[in-house]
Parts: C-alpha cells; structure tokens; sequence
C-alpha cells in the first residue's frame, strides 16, 4: 500500500507530460480555423 | 513534419529556455497550456524527490580519499578519487533546480580542507562524544565558541548526556573544523581545552562530533560514500526514490526540451490520412 503513495503521483506525471509532448494542446485547435470545425 | 499551425518563434532560443526552466521555452512561444503543465508536472516531481531526499539526491560526483580516515578532516592536499554522479546526468536535464551541483563542484575541489583555527563565531547544536583515552561519553547540546589567539576557540557548551545528565563545560584550545564545502549538513568538529568537568567517572578532554553546516555550503556538493551510507541508514528506500523522482524529472524535461524545438511528435492528432490520399490522387491522375 504505502508504494501507492509514490507509484500514483510518479504515474500521473509521467502519463501527463509524455503525452503533453507527443500531441499539441486541444485548446490550439480550436483557436486555428479549418475545415473540420 | 513541424506543424506550421505553431509558432515557435526562434526554436533554438526556446530549446534553451525549456532545459533551463521547464514549460519556460513554450511559454516563450506562447503555448500555455504546455508550459504550465510542464512547469508543474517536472518540478512537482523534482521537489518531491528533494523533499523526500532531505534536499540531498542530487551532487554531481561522489569522493573517495586515497587515505585512510575522516575525509572531512583532511587536509585539500590529500589527493582524492571523484567519481561522477550517473545519476546527475539525468537530473541536471531539469536544468537551473540542479546547476547549483556544478558550482558547488568548482567550489569542493578550490577547497582547502580541514581547517585548524577558528576564523569567526561558532555557535550551533552539537552532537558527538566527550573523550577521555579511548572512552566516549555520547552528549548533545548547544555549543558556543569564539576565536582566541593563535587560531585557538574559548567558550562554553551546555547539554545533556545520553542518559539525561545535564553537562556544562568551559573551553579554551585548539579547533579543528571539517572542510568547509561538502555534501553534508553535518560539519565535524574536535574541540580540545575542556576544563573542570567529570562525566560518567572519566574527565573528559576532548569534544569529539559535528555542528551543523550552512546551507549554501553543503546543498548538492560533492560527498563521500561514508555521507552516503548515512543517508541510505537514516532515509531507507525513500533516498533511493528520492533520486528515482530527480532522475524521472531531469529525463521528462527533455521531451519538453525537444517539443519546444521541434513540436509535439503528432501534432494536432486531427490529420485525415484519407483526405490526403484523396487529395493525392487526382494529382497524379492528372499528370
């Protein structure tokens, strides 16, 4: 149990900012105009 | 393919910005949401492992005397082994959080060792031994000393023993201080000229045991394997995920780094491949 307290924040962030790097923020998309919007 | 719907303005410029304060080059560019995610989400991690670590997982190289004894009290011109820290290899990827190991690096090696007089007042818990011969006698307590002459300290510390016997001892003799610069809070120290005092059936002649160190001295400076046990015994496996959270940190600020200079590996993820091979097609058909 007590490993949770360090696994959960160490997964979280990881997931968080591998993904943030792989993709552009949502909120970019819809500031940019084209034709799927 | 960089996605021209970013502006990364000057990329090189924002790289650098990225490895010196995470999310700090995609602030620089504009984009936000990134840099606050990056910002928090790295140097959250960076200071829980520090926290976690006593603020001590990070130094740049470990050292290892080529004598024998305590390498804090031994002089600069003993010549020593440094092996670099593999470990700040990832950890220094975070960028300013970990340039101080450098300088304290730089400043380690122009040290000039243990140090025989005292130059200023010393006044800082202690903890260590009374010595007489070869008996110890644990006590802690406050000790207060000031410079005399030639190099020498006279004051005074006040504590207790180990088994709860108060104890007050004046002093007047020679000083010897642990080098100045070193990866410990915990600077040790022999204090001789202990007058009028009996514990425990022996009178003590010597104060052997550490004061603490400042800050701005020991924080990520190079250490010793024998600091290193210490910590590993007083910190258990938190030290090791201390330095385990430090590593992560420094290695997820380079994907930061790399997004800032040459974007997000897929971009908006709303390309149609479809689209594209459609538009494709009818070009080729028309040549």
């Amino acid at each position: 149990m007590p490993s949770l307290v360090y696994a959960v924040p160490l997964a979280a962030v990881i997931s968080l900012v591998y993904c943030t790097s792989r993709y552009e923020m949502p909120s970019r998309i819809f500031k940019v105009p084209g034709p799927c919007l | 393919m960089r996605d021209p719907r970013i502006s990364f303005r000057s990329r090189e410029f924002a790289a650098v910005l990225a490895f010196l304060i995470p999310g700090a080059g995609h602030f620089y560019q504009g984009r936000r949401l990134k840099s606050g995610i990056y910002f928090t989400g790295i140097l959250f991690l960076f200071y829980a492992g520090m926290v976690l670590g006593d603020w001590q997982p990070v130094y740049s190289q470990t050292v290892q005397s080529t004598r024998a004894g305590n390498f804090q009290m031994q002089a600069g011109e003993v010549p020593f082994v440094s092996q670099p820290s593999i470990g700040f290899g990832a950890q220094v990827l975070v960028g300013l959080p970990a340039l101080p190991a450098i300088v304290q690096s730089s400043r380690f090696a122009s040290d000039p060792g243990m140090v025989n007089s005292l130059q200023s007042e010393l006044v800082s818990p202690f903890v260590g031994a009374f010595r007489s011969g070869e008996v110890f006698v644990p006590v802690t307590g406050e000790l207060s000393i000031k410079p005399a002459r030639l190099g020498a300290g006279e004051g005074r510390f006040v504590g207790t023993t180990q088994h709860g016997e108060p104890v007050s001892v004046e002093i007047a003799g020679s000083v010897s201080l642990g080098r100045k610069v070193f990866g410990s809070p915990n600077r040790d120290i022999v204090v001789s000229g202990l007058t009028g005092i009996e514990v425990g059936g022996v009178r003590p002649y010597q104060l052997v045991g550490s004061v603490s160190r400042p800050f701005a001295d020991w924080y990520q400076a190079p250490r010793d394997t024998v600091e290193l046990d210490r910590l590993h015994g007083k910190l258990s496996h938190s030290f090791d995920i201390a330095c385990v959270f430090t590593w992560i940190a420094g290695l997820l600020n380079l994907m930061a780094i790399w997004d800032a200079y040459d974007g997000p590996a897929y971009g908006y993820g709303d390309e149609d491949p479809e689209e594209e091979e459609s538009d494709a097609d009818p070009k080729s058909g028309s040549e």
